[in-house]
């Protein structure tokens, strides 16, 4: 299960999510700047509150990191 | 170079950077049937994506970077060439005979090469810096603007990118210092008559940051008068900067010539000291920085690229 934590209008958000989407991988969206839940969700995952974060299944991937971001998609 | 497992590719031209420049070579070589690979390592558009309102690019009254980006890559695209946005360039050997680019994920030997990477931002220039980078000090206002909502922030700059990021910054922020080694604001008239219309704004101007400090996160900054040397230290929860941009030209230093400031060394033709390598946009030396003129140099790299290929083809002497 992949999540992404973003704001609109930010370009490396929109960056993960095109990366993502050419990789064929289905994703669940949430926009911290109106979601005050997701926002919270955010910070009890990464300890901070930067855009674009990637929850690939257990794993975080800050800002867009295709390395880690492919290395987490390969992992069953 | 690691030569051993990527697929080598062979094309008519590269462009490395789509930023205006690039996109407009991209659509110009591809209109001309060129088999055109445009990589982009970093964002599509380039510094346009950051900027709010261009006022000044014909056919529109004002446009926001990000919008007038999105048609350029789709004429581009449009016309043929591929853009390449998650692939990045790790090593790049450029002779008169041979161009090898190597990225990733491909070994690309191009018959020629348009070079418009653009520059990076500038960092704030205090060894904390990389400490605190995504933790107080920050480059993009669109992505990280948000953090800040009801807080105390500074802009660092007084070109046009610091005040329309002070301007931007201003739905989020209680209080706005700008921070500026000059005695004044260059930007143009009009967003800077917004912000000194704004009563959350205060101008810090003949001041340098000699430091940042915090526990996790950025706390405060110690600021240097400039005029009178005296220092003081000024309560900050986060810092953008905007204090101009660098050439992106690492890549190229051992093949290419470059100027003192580190851009590559190309006149109106855009040829650089390598035959079938071509320099666009601002990466070039030029005395103006525009994205008319970045335009104007995609478009003539493009048909000097063409001619190149074309008469090396043919077996004439370029």
């Amino acid at each position: 299960m992949i999540t992404v934590y973003s704001i609109p209008n930010c370009p490396w958000c929109h960056k993960v999510k095109k990366y993502l989407e050419l990789k064929e991988k289905a994703f669940t969206e949430i926009n911290v700047e109106e979601d005050e839940a997701g926002r919270a969700e955010l910070f009890k995952l990464t300890n901070q509150l930067n855009v674009p974060v990637a929850k690939i299944n257990q794993n975080i991937v800050i800002g867009f990191d295709k390395e880690k971001i492919d290395e987490y998609l390969a992992l069953k | 170079m690691k030569l051993l497992t990527k697929p080598q590719k062979i094309l008519d031209l590269l462009i490395i950077g789509a930023g205006m420049a690039g996109l407009t070579a991209g659509i110009y070589a591809a209109r001309m049937k060129l088999d055109t690979l445009i990589l982009e390592d970093q964002l599509i558009g380039g510094q346009i994506i950051d900027a709010y309102g261009i006022e000044n690019y014909p056919g529109f009254h004002s446009i926001k970077g990000s919008h007038l980006i999105e048609k350029i890559e789709e004429q581009t695209l449009h016309s043929g060439a591929k853009i390449d946005e998650f692939d990045r360039i790790i090593s790049v050997k450029l002779t008169d005979a041979e161009k090898t680019i190597e990225t990733q994920s491909a070994i690309y030997k191009p018959k020629a090469v348009i070079i418009a990477a653009g520059m990076d931002r500038r960092k704030l220039p205090v060894v904390e810096e990389k400490h605190f980078r995504g933790k107080g000090i920050h480059y993009c206002e669109l992505c990280d603007g948000h953090l800040y909502q009801g807080k105390t922030i500074a802009v660092v700059g007084g070109g046009n990118a610091a005040v329309d990021a002070a301007n931007f910054l201003n739905k989020y922020a209680k209080k706005i210092y700008m921070i500026h080694r000059s005695a004044g604001l260059t930007a143009s008239t009009l967003p800077q008559e917004k912000l000194r219309n704004n009563p959350k704004v205060e101008f810090l101007f003949n001041t340098n940051i000699l430091k940042a400090s915090g526990a996790f996160s950025l706390e405060s900054v110690v600021l240097e008068d400039l005029l009178t040397k005296k220092q003081r230290i000024l309560p900050l929860d986060g810092i953008f900067v905007n204090i101009g941009v660098v050439p992106k030209t690492e890549l190229y230093q051992n093949d290419i010539e470059l100027d003192a400031a580190l851009h590559i060394k190309a006149g109106e033709t855009c040829e650089t000291n390598i035959k079938g390598v071509f320099a666009a946009g601002d990466i070039r030396t030029k005395l103006i920085r525009q994205l008319t003129t970045a335009a104007a140099d995609g478009t003539v790299a493009a048909l000097l690229a063409e001619k190149y290929i074309t008469q090396k083809e043919r077996g004439n002497k370029v």
